[in-house]
């Protein structure tokens, strides 16, 4: 069985604690996409068994192996969005190469992208309006607690917060 | 006085008694256009096959699936008490307003009275869409003295070939228009974010490869479509698993 489909099982049981003692026992090679991989796993299982903090630690002593950077800004976002600091977690997105990475990770640098305008719209800030522009129209996310949005959410969220600032002002 | 008369004189009769209401609203649990026909019901699964029908009759024309997605999240926002954000949902959708209110009553009465009569949503939607043009209103296309399919049968409530006659072929046989399948969408049952949630967790790990395996992402680059192959049927996921 790959490491991958190894992961995929766990992932669906939510068995954790056995995805990361499989890690610990198996370390990656020195192949660059074995490490990314093996890395971006590890992090994920202590997300999963909601040691944030460790998470957090595993991200950053780990960082440099992830070939992914957007996906590294997305498991950053996702641990604080987790802990509740969601300015951080606004922040962690914002550091997303978006446009680099648009080739090599679409997935990602969409998602971050999307997020970012997203969280920052539910906030009640400004999203860059050339990066909502940027979005698909039938783009879809998938939020951190599993609940989807689209565009037309984004689209809703940033239209409330002009209406308040229009009855803001007026006021 | 033949079926249709009398759904034609009972159509007249209603928007006689009732005011027209130009804009959609929420009233007494219920999402409402034109002379009170109800869009959908507040605290029940949304009927969106059902909803995707009437907004077409009302519009007199076929809709975008973006636009019914704002109807629907208005529905479930306003259900969860964020009366702000579901209004601006409604305006989103660029549905919310008739054009011309007394035919576009008119039109809803009349597919709400077929639907009621078990025309399938379907049905009604496929034909406005390509019909169109015709200029031909729900009841001047269908009627109930039109012989329909036995209820029970595959078929059932829908009408026959001999019924609509300007129909080339069988119901059953018509390849079904890009926006009614699109319009059709499932309200999530309990458990299904946890499905997705799980999903995502793979398909985002999984993505993050320069090469992710197209046998577990199924060839797709996003993770909401990656996810699908992993969240159930039920879910709405795919039907089918694919090999891993």
């Amino acid at each position: 069985m790959s490491l991958i489909d190894r992961m995929i099982a766990y992932a669906s049981t939510g068995d954790w604690a056995d995805c990361q003692a499989y890690l610990a026992a198996h370390p990656p090679g020195d192949a660059p996409e074995e490490q990314s991989s093996h890395a971006t796993w590890s992090v994920r299982a202590e997300i999963g068994l909601h040691r944030l903090d460790d998470a957090l630690h595993r991200l950053d002593a780990t960082a440099g192996r992830f070939q992914c950077r957007c996906g590294l800004s997305y498991l950053r976002s996702e641990i604080y969005w987790l802990k509740g600091e969601q300015s951080a977690a606004i922040e962690a997105l914002r550091s997303a190469p978006w446009s680099e990475e648009m080739g090599s990770f679409p997935g990602l640098a969409k998602e971050t992208m999307f997020l970012y305008c997203y969280f920052l719209a539910k906030a009640g800030r400004e999203a860059p309006p050339k990066l909502v522009q940027a979005i698909p129209e039938d783009y879809r996310a998938i939020l951190f607690d599993g609940s989807r949005v689209g565009k037309a959410d984004l689209l809703a969220a940033i239209e409330q917060n002009q209406k308040h600032q229009q009855s803001q002002t007026t006021a | 006085m033949t079926q249709s008369e009398e759904l034609v004189r009972r159509c007249d009769d209603h928007l006689a008694a009732h005011p027209i209401g130009a804009e959609m609203a929420f009233v007494g649990g219920f999402l409402t256009l034109g002379s009170g026909t109800r869009l959908a019901k507040l605290g029940a699964p949304l009927d969106e096959p059902r909803l995707a029908a009437l907004l077409t009759s009302a519009h007199g024309g076929p809709i975008e699936a973006s636009c019914l997605t704002h109807v629907r999240r208005a529905v479930e926002i306003w259900r969860d008490g964020d009366r702000a954000l579901a209004l601006t949902h409604l305006a989103l959708s660029g549905l919310a307003k008739l054009g011309e209110p007394l035919e576009g009553a008119r039109r809803l009465f009349f597919a709400d009275a077929l639907m009621d009569a078990n025309v399938a949503p379907g049905v009604i939607v496929e034909e406005l869409t390509n019909e169109t043009a015709s200029g031909g209103a729900p009841a001047a296309k269908y009627s109930p003295d039109q012989p329909r399919a036995p209820a029970g049968s595959p078929d059932g409530g829908q009408w026959t070939q001999d019924a609509i006659g300007p129909l080339k072929a069988p119901v059953a046989d018509r390849p079904k228009s890009p926006s009614a399948a699109q319009q059709i969408a499932l309200v999530l049952p309990d458990g299904c974010e946890q499905e997705w949630a799980r999903a995502r967790e793979i398909c985002s790990a999984l993505l993050m490869a320069p090469n992710p395996p197209r046998g577990q992402t199924g060839g797709y680059s996003d993770i909401n479509n990656c996810a699908r192959g992993f969240a159930s049927e039920r879910c709405g996921g795919n039907p089918v698993r694919r090999s891993k």
